[in-house]
């Protein structure tokens, strides 16, 4: 069709085009292993040594060996890590498959949808997915460290001549017209931290482990309106794993399988180059990704248990959880501030702690956190019963237990920007 | 003279700050140049005080904001200190790190 030709006609909008994926698929693919190194600040590890060290937790979580794995999935942001080939070697995996793919957040849930489409086109058996990056001590998300030497190309060119070249700076704009719009205040949104630096005061692993309060948030120097520093997740060095592999297959892994009932990858608003060109801003991707999240995992956001937000920033975890429907459009900031988030509210946020708190790992840690949730088997510091489980108090005071009671569904809400997310859905097998 | 320069479709009338070989509402080829009047309307702002970059250090705090163009684009610019969202504004120009933006001030 020649321009001329389609003049009139305007272009399909991807809410309008038919992405939904089989239903045959739901609870057939399970994620059987998660594993991660140490978060830190200063690793002293190649990120090839984080990816083998993550991947070598995640096949003993399974109960696998390297035969057992021939799939490899990655992501890296600016060649900030150390691609498959190099990885497998090392763990004595040969691989059937493996792709590095570019980009940071929203990539965990749409690798864990791909895991799925490479096994069902009978690619490989079973694919580990990792992040491996040293995040604080070489290539820093803002652009600082090393990462000042990386030459800005394709749509970062556009934002550098303004100083717009970081991920705060990027998303600002988005929400202080989520305030503007709706009344959101600093004090309802700096509950996201508050609430997160509880669940990591329970979780041995977390970088900051402290809680704070909404004071100390807003009294944390101005990084750019709205964000204040602690309104900003920890940058971190850490490797980290899942594994999926066929529900069936699954049951002779060690843990109850988390079982995927549907998986949204990279979904977009309708222009996703500069998100801010065009329509409202203080609406963010989750409102095309839920018609497709929910429809597939066929429950909705009234039924799920436990949320992993993505929390880059405390606004991020907000807006998604409005776009998705676990709140009505606007009443994000009460839904934050009101304990519904708290291991012991109606349905807690992120339980480990998350970006704010546990580590930054664009995402993947949160999906492995609630892998662990579903399992019944937070590690947590509560004592280990002879069966080598926890048993689990439910008394949520600090430095006390975070798993939540009976959970049975889980979502993961993915952010890469306003303009693109992802997002996963699963349930306790 | 200096200018905020932007394209408007000679086909269905969309207008778009970046140029480009075709509309990308209705993908016709005949897109116009035109100049903007410079008059707008915020659409947000944030005011940037931890700069990005070692060069950007001595130019913080700055104001980065979005502007709704009275011919129907948003584009990113500078802004004068204290601007809020729905300030009508008009673009001036100003040199930042070797390059030339358009930066707004309050509209009398």
């Amino acid at each position: 069709m020649t321009p001329s030709e389609r003049k009139g006609e305007r272009m399909p909008l991807s809410a309008e085009t038919d992405t939904t994926t089989p239903r045959h698929l739901r609870d057939k693919y399970a994620i059987v292993g998660v594993g991660e190194t140490k978060y830190s600040r200063g690793s002293g590890l190649t990120t090839r040594a984080l990816a083998t060290w993550a991947i070598r937790n995640a096949m003993e979580d399974a109960g696998l060996r390297p035969g057992d794995v021939d799939g490899l999935l990655s992501y890296q942001y600016g060649s900030d890590s150390t691609p498959s080939t190099f990885v497998a070697g090392d763990l004595g995996i040969r691989p059937n498959f493996f792709m590095d793919v570019h980009g940071g957040g929203s990539t965990t849930e749409a690798l864990i949808g791909m895991a799925m489409g490479v096994i069902e086109a009978g690619m490989c058996r079973t694919v580990a997915i990792y992040r491996a990056f040293n995040g604080y001590s070489q290539v820093r998300i803002g652009g600082t460290g090393v990462r000042a030497a990386i030459p800005v190309v394709g749509d970062a060119l556009h934002g550098r001549p303004y100083g717009w070249e970081s991920p705060g700076q990027w998303f600002a704009p988005s929400f202080m017209r989520h305030m503007h719009d709706y009344g959101t205040t600093p004090e309802q949104v700096a509950m996201v931290k508050v609430i997160h630096s509880e669940h990591a005061s329970n979780n041995p692993k977390a970088l900051y482990p402290k809680r704070v309060t909404v004071e100390d948030v807003l009294s944390s120097r101005m990084i750019c309106t709205p964000l204040h520093l602690l309104d900003c997740c920890v940058e971190t060095d850490s490797g980290t794993c899942i594994i999926v592999t066929r529900a069936d297959r699954a049951r002779d892994c060690r843990h109850v399988p988390a079982l995927i009932r549907a998986t949204v990858g990279r979904c977009c608003k309708p222009r996703i180059d500069m998100h801010y060109q065009a329509g409202p801003i203080s609406t963010v991707a989750a409102k095309y990704a839920r018609e497709i999240l929910w429809p597939n995992a066929d429950v909705g956001p009234e039924e799920i248990d436990v949320t992993g937000s993505y929390d880059a920033f405390t606004f991020t975890t907000l807006m998604q959880l409005e776009d998705y429907g676990f709140c009505a459009k606007g009443e994000g900031g009460a839904y934050v501030s009101d304990g519904t988030m708290r291991l012991s509210g109606k349905r807690p946020n992120n339980t480990s702690g998350g970006h704010l708190c546990e580590g930054y790992t664009h995402g993947i840690n949160m999906v492995i956190e609630n892998v662990r949730q579903l399992r019944h088997d937070a590690d947590d510091s509560c004592p280990v019963g002879a069966d080598g489980k926890r048993i689990h108090t439910h008394d949520y005071r600090e430095g006390g237990c975070r798993q939540v009671r009976d959970v049975e569904l889980t979502a993961n809400l993915g952010w890469a920007n306003p303009g693109t997310g992802s997002a996963l859905v699963m349930r306790r097998g | 003279m200096t200018a905020i320069a932007f394209q408007r479709c000679g086909g269905c009338g969309a207008t778009w700050y970046f140029a480009r070989g075709f509309c990308p509402r209705c993908g016709s080829a005949e897109p116009e140049r035109r100049e903007a009047t410079g008059r707008g309307t915020v659409h947000a702002v944030t005011v940037v005080s931890r700069a990005p970059t070692e060069a950007l250090r001595r130019h913080a705090p700055y104001t980065l904001l979005l502007v709704d163009m009275a011919e129907g684009f948003r584009l990113m610019a500078h802004g004068e200190p204290g601007l809020a969202i729905r300030d009508a504004v008009r673009a001036e120009f100003h040199e930042f790190d070797g390059a030339t933006l358009p930066r707004f001030r309050r509209a009398e």
